[in-house]
């Protein structure tokens, strides 16, 4: 892939992490700020975690860890959009 | 025996007649999809089942032709034996026996995709005549008594609900001295992990149609219950952690051609298998390949562990 795309794919990553949150737990995305906690605040359980692990990877094009949801530091929305900027950021460095 | 998740007790309600048809429409319906995808995901060979690794550095392929050697080394077949390989797949065990023995090879699957694959594939390579593939449910297989000298089960066992039947099967068919080999997945005896969450209802009933894991103990009490004498056991757990590792790189590596062949496919196959692995890592589902005999071995077992060279 070509760095312009990559470079369009930085844009917006806390919005649209917000975005596959809130389809994820079924919520317009103002009820999923970046300080909500994902689990005892959105009710994500382990599987609906896949579900938007998935849709990450998808969307992004990048390789998320396999045990995304006991990353100790996932624990908000916020949390969620820094292992996403990171993933990208070491992608680009390797290209 | 309790039922342990959704999909069982549902399967519970059902006649056998239903419960075969319900296997027979809703197992087969995740292999009818595209060969050609599975062999981007699970590799050359479209080996659907844990893979065994010497090290942390070894391929996929590698680790699934140390498996298929494994197997045939466990099995040790003479030349004309017979072999029953229940639920074959694309026929990788199948075609593995075929090329490295002369034994005599019957498959059955749920799929005509699979059985289509796997009779050409026999025919490649020039084995055709000793290969034969039908689509069959395991509960109306129609064999002689003492008919066969090995039965396989290698990742499939997991989808037939009634073990007592299949087993007591494997009990009438097999001769004096033949073996039975299973290599699937099992709950630990001591319930871990939630087996009424959602992540189990997608992997056992969305994604796979239905299936059926129970503890390791039932299972060899059922093959004893037959009449078979287990001879060896092992824990393959962490093998299927990395194997699943590695078909997940494969999804995400191939998503575009996956969802150009079968659109929203990629996606239920990484979704599946992520939850799996995450079972697997956790332990609260287990691998565990199992050996059994009816009447006296004739290895030495003494001679264990079989080191299976590809």
């Amino acid at each position: 892939m070509s760095g312009i795309v990559h470079e369009e794919q930085n844009v917006n990553v806390p919005a649209r992490v917000r975005a596959i949150v809130a389809e994820a737990v079924r919520r317009p995305v103002d009820e999923v700020p970046l300080e909500a906690k994902l689990e005892s605040g959105l009710g994500v359980d382990s599987m609906v975690m896949i579900e938007i692990g998935v849709s990450i990877e998808e969307q992004f094009d990048i390789a998320l860890p396999p045990e995304l949801a006991d990353e100790v530091r996932v624990e908000t929305v916020g949390d969620l959009v820094g292992v996403v900027e990171t993933q990208l950021t070491s992608r680009k460095r390797r290209n | 025996m309790d039922a342990h998740t959704r999909a069982e007790r549902e399967a519970m309600k059902r006649t056998p007649a239903e419960q075969r048809e319900h296997e027979r429409l809703r197992v087969a319906h995740h292999y009818e999809h595209d060969p050609e995808i599975f062999r981007l995901v699970l590799g050359r060979q479209r080996a659907y089942s844990v893979g065994v690794f010497a090290g942390p550095d070894d391929d996929l392929e590698t680790a699934q032709d140390r498996k298929l050697a494994r197997i045939r080394e466990k099995l040790d077949l003479r030349p004309d034996e017979t072999v029953l390989d229940v639920g074959c797949g694309w026929g990788s065990v199948l075609l593995h026996l075929a090329e490295h023995t002369r034994a005599k090879i019957h498959g059955i699957t749920l799929s005509a995709q699979q059985r289509d694959v796997t009779q050409q594939r026999a025919r490649d390579l020039g084995a055709g005549e000793r290969v034969r593939v039908e689509v069959r449910h395991v509960e109306e297989l129609d064999l002689p008594a003492e008919s066969v000298d090995a039965v396989v089960f290698s990742g499939s066992i997991v989808h037939m609900h009634d073990r007592a039947a299949v087993h007591r099967l494997v009990g009438r068919v097999l001769r004096p001295g033949g073996r039975l080999l299973i290599s699937d997945c099992y709950f630990p005896k001591q319930e871990r992990g939630d087996r009424n969450s959602e992540a189990t209802q997608h992997i056992f009933v969305t994604a796979l149609g239905y299936c059926r894991l129970i503890p390791l103990s039932e299972e060899l009490s059922l093959v004893e219950d037959a009449g078979l004498d287990v001879t060896h056991v092992e824990d393959l757990t962490e093998n299927y952690v990395r194997t699943v590792d590695r078909w997940v790189d494969n999804v995400r590596r191939h998503r575009k051609a996956i969802d150009a062949m079968a659109p929203g496919f990629a996606r239920l196959l990484q979704t599946y298998m992520t939850v799996g692995r995450m079972s697997f890592h956790r332990r609260s589902a287990l691998e565990y390949m199992i050996l059994a005999v009816k009447g006296r071995p004739r290895v030495n077992y003494g001679a264990w562990p079989v080191t299976g060279t590809p």
